[in-house]
């Protein structure tokens, strides 16, 4: 059994050395305000640690990605030597192969197949001759059928607009060719190697290359056609010309005809053919460009500094003003925020939820008037009655004072005293947002005009606030015991003006707007506080 | 770590001896908040409040002229009772007095044997009126005298005497339930 105590007793050697655990947060909330005050130096600590974490996510990121752009040349590079090794296997064994005049020569022999049909024998030969010549020409016609089945044959197969065609068209026009060179070789010096023509028609001697057969053609058959006009005599007389190979046994005009349409054709299909191997190339390099933007998805990290607006409105017109007090007594600042966001594209629209974290910064400035009432003068008023006991002739034996009244009488000495309140508030927000846009091309740079939607979780909060029923002020360092809400939801419009580093990467600009739909206070705080936010944001896309 | 030498790191900003500051003192400092507040967010801004007292005020302190703890446990106990004043202040209320030159005629100095906890005891100070619990916590448990005590709060003497009258009656009467509830538990 305890000794007893007095009230006084139990109290104080219970309480007098009591100590009892702080709450959770107690510690962390007294070091931001004695950071805030300059009190304590800012806690370097743990800004390092995220310094170092964000440095090797960073590093992990980019590691990752480096390993996929060169797996990925890799694969590009192996699939390009297969398809050379595909072509190399094709019969493309002139080493012309790739000369589009070649092309355009077989082409036009196809076409211009009554070149050697369309001589008439409307000259002085013998009939022999002539029947040489049908049979000659419906050997070349064969032969023209022959090929030309070979290369329907090779069209059909390899139309895909690959150089495989080319190569083989090449291969069997160049067989054409050296025929034709061959026929053709004893009336103008033609270096079948090298289509070193000596000779032109006015005599003077030009060298081609082989893209110029054109030319050469064409100047060869100017030639002829000249010998052949010097030599109209010996069209009745085909014999004399004989030696010049049977191609000059064909009449003169029809010869003329014919060689001019050949020069004719063969520009124009120069022409014809490389437009088509222009389009080839266009549309190969379209092709690849188009394999090029198929990402499956990307990845854009940025970072963003915002300008922030509030606006408030009061409940009923008894807050008015609270509500103008609350615009005076903040002042927003530039704040800063990061974050992630994976763009899925579909043709040229394209979907990107991504998750923000940012914090926004205000300076809070109020002072308070203070009543101060010194009360000390305030005294009690006691009124007193003094009885006199007399005696039978009335005279005063004895008295005594009887307390009869007593009135307390206040006093109080008033004085107003101005308490500035002075704070840095600071809110930080987890936001979700859903963008959806359209994607525009030119080039190196890539537009991307964007809308959306977001939530926005405020996650801690450490501000100063207007008390709403008098002229003081309020702390909230917890959101669970503060006014505002948890959420709020915004919509959001913004752009993205983007410059290809290469397949893999860009870096982009993204100024963007969003404003709060609803107030960041509860329902029963008697203003609300909506959120307007202007951000310019640069980052890093990285295409997978 | 010795006093001396927290003192020297907190003077220089360091958040290392902020955290051994915090470990060596926090407990019975927070002790005292609770003790003058009516619950444990109260208590806690007490606490907030005091260490950014104690910072700003460390010039004032003279380790020859006393304990750094006894410093310490001043400053918290006058953030307590500013937190009051200000209170008083801002809710402009004046507590309802009853003052008479005399003790009360109930007045009683009953001695109690049961053994309370720490708890139980906080629990019915915190439960008294503003005015009371500090009056009752400045002349019961700092010794404060009445004189003291009215000079501090701003109010009179006779005010001062009067609150801690009433508030050891009030707590009389706790005390009175709980050895009741207590009896009750036992049968």
């Amino acid at each position: 059994m305890s000794d007893k105590k007095s009230i006084e007793h139990l109290f104080t050697e219970a309480l007098s050395k009591a100590s009892a655990h702080p709450p959770k947060g107690a510690k962390e909330d007294i070091r931001k305000k004695l950071m805030e005050e300059g009190l304590l130096k800012k806690d370097t600590s743990s800004k390092r640690f995220f310094f170092w974490l964000f440095g090797i996510s960073a590093l992990a990121i980019l590691s990752v990605t480096f390993v996929f752009y060169m797996k990925d040349s890799e694969n590009k590079m192996q699939q390009t030597t297969a398809q050379a090794q595909q072509n190399n296997k094709e019969p493309v064994s002139d080493k012309n192969a790739e000369n589009n005049s070649d092309v355009k020569q077989k082409d036009f022999r196809i076409e211009n197949s009554e070149t050697p049909n369309g001589a008439k024998e409307d000259h002085n030969g013998s009939d022999e001759r002539a029947k040489n010549n049908s049979a000659k020409t419906e050997k070349h016609n064969d032969d023209n059928k022959n090929d030309s089945g070979i290369l329907a044959k090779t069209v059909k197969k390899t139309n895909d607009g690959t150089s495989n065609i080319r190569g083989e068209k090449n291969s069997i026009a160049n067989g054409e060719k050296n025929k034709y060179i061959n026929q053709r070789k004893k009336d103008s010096s033609i270096n079948e190697n090298n289509f070193k023509l000596i000779v032109d028609k006015n005599g003077n001697s030009e060298t081609f290359n082989n893209n110029d057969e054109t030319k050469i053609f064409a100047s060869e058959i100017n030639n002829n056609t000249d010998k052949k006009q010097n030599q109209e005599g010996n069209v009745a007389n085909p014999s004399a010309d004989s030696s010049n190979g049977e191609a000059n046994n064909l009449s003169e005009n029809e010869n003329k005809h014919s060689e001019n349409e050949f020069a004719d054709g063969i520009a124009q299909q120069q022409t014809d053919t490389s437009k088509a191997e222009e389009k080839k190339q266009v549309s190969l390099a379209d092709s690849v460009s188009k394999e090029k933007k198929k990402n499956k998805f990307s990845v854009d990290i940025f970072g963003a500094a915002q300008i922030n607006s509030f606006q408030y409105q009061s409940s009923n017109a008894d807050f008015q003003p609270l509500e103008d007090e609350s615009k005076k007594s903040e002042t927003v600042k530039t704040s800063f925020g990061a974050g992630l966001g994976i763009c899925i594209p579909f043709k040229n629209f394209f979907a990107e939820p991504g998750i923000n974290y940012s914090f926004l910064k205000s300076d809070f400035s109020h002072t308070i008037s203070q009543v101060n009432i010194d009360t000390s003068g305030s005294h009690y008023n006691f009124v007193f009655t003094q009885v006199y006991v007399n005696d039978s002739n009335g005279i005063p034996t004895d008295s005594f004072l009887v307390h009869s009244d007593s009135t307390w009488i206040t006093l109080g000495d008033t004085s107003v005293l101005k308490i500035p309140v002075n704070s840095s508030n600071k809110i930080t927000i987890l936001e979700i947002p859903l963008w959806i846009g359209y994607k525009f091309s030119a080039g190196k740079f890539d537009i991307e005009i964007k809308a959306g939607a977001s939530v926005s979780f405020i996650t801690t909060v450490n501000t100063t606030l207007l008390y709403p029923y008098s002229d003081s002020t309020v702390v909230f360092n917890d959101i669970k015991n503060s006014p505002y809400r948890k959420n709020y939801f915004s919509i959001l419009a913004g752009a993205n003006l983007l410059y290809n580093i290469n397949d893999r990467f860009s870096i982009f600009l993204q100024p963007s707007f969003k404003y709060g739909l609803g107030s960041i206070f509860k329902n029963d705080y008697p203003i609300s506080k909506k959120i307007q936010n202007s951000s310019l944001g640069a980052g890093l896309r990285i295409n997978f | 770590m010795q006093d001396d030498e927290l003192i020297a790191g907190c003077l220089n900003g360091s958040n290392h001896h902020f955290n051994e500051l915090y470990e060596k003192y926090a407990y019975s400092l927070y002790g005292i908040c609770l003790r003058y507040s009516k619950d444990k967010d109260e208590a806690k801004d007490v606490l907030q409040d005091g260490f950014i007292k104690v910072f700003t005020q460390w010039k004032t302190f003279d380790i020859n002229k006393g304990s750094f703890e006894g410093w310490l446990k001043r400053i918290f106990v006058n953030q307590a009772i500013d937190c009051y004043r200000k209170k008083k202040i801002l809710l402009n209320s004046l507590p309802a007095e009853d003052l008479s030159d005399e003790l009360p005629n109930d007045y009683d100095n009953e001695e109690y044997e049961f053994d309370f906890s720490q708890e139980e005891l906080r629990g019915m100070i915190q439960q008294l009126p503003d005015g009371y619990r500090t009056v009752f916590n400045m002349f019961v448990i700092e010794n404060m005298g009445h004189k003291e005590i009215a000079s501090m709060l701003g109010i009179s003497e006779n005010t001062s005497k009067t609150q801690f009258f009433k508030s050891r009656k009030l707590l009389r009467e706790k005390i009175n339930q709980h050895l009741l509830l207590h009896q009750r538990e036992l049968k």
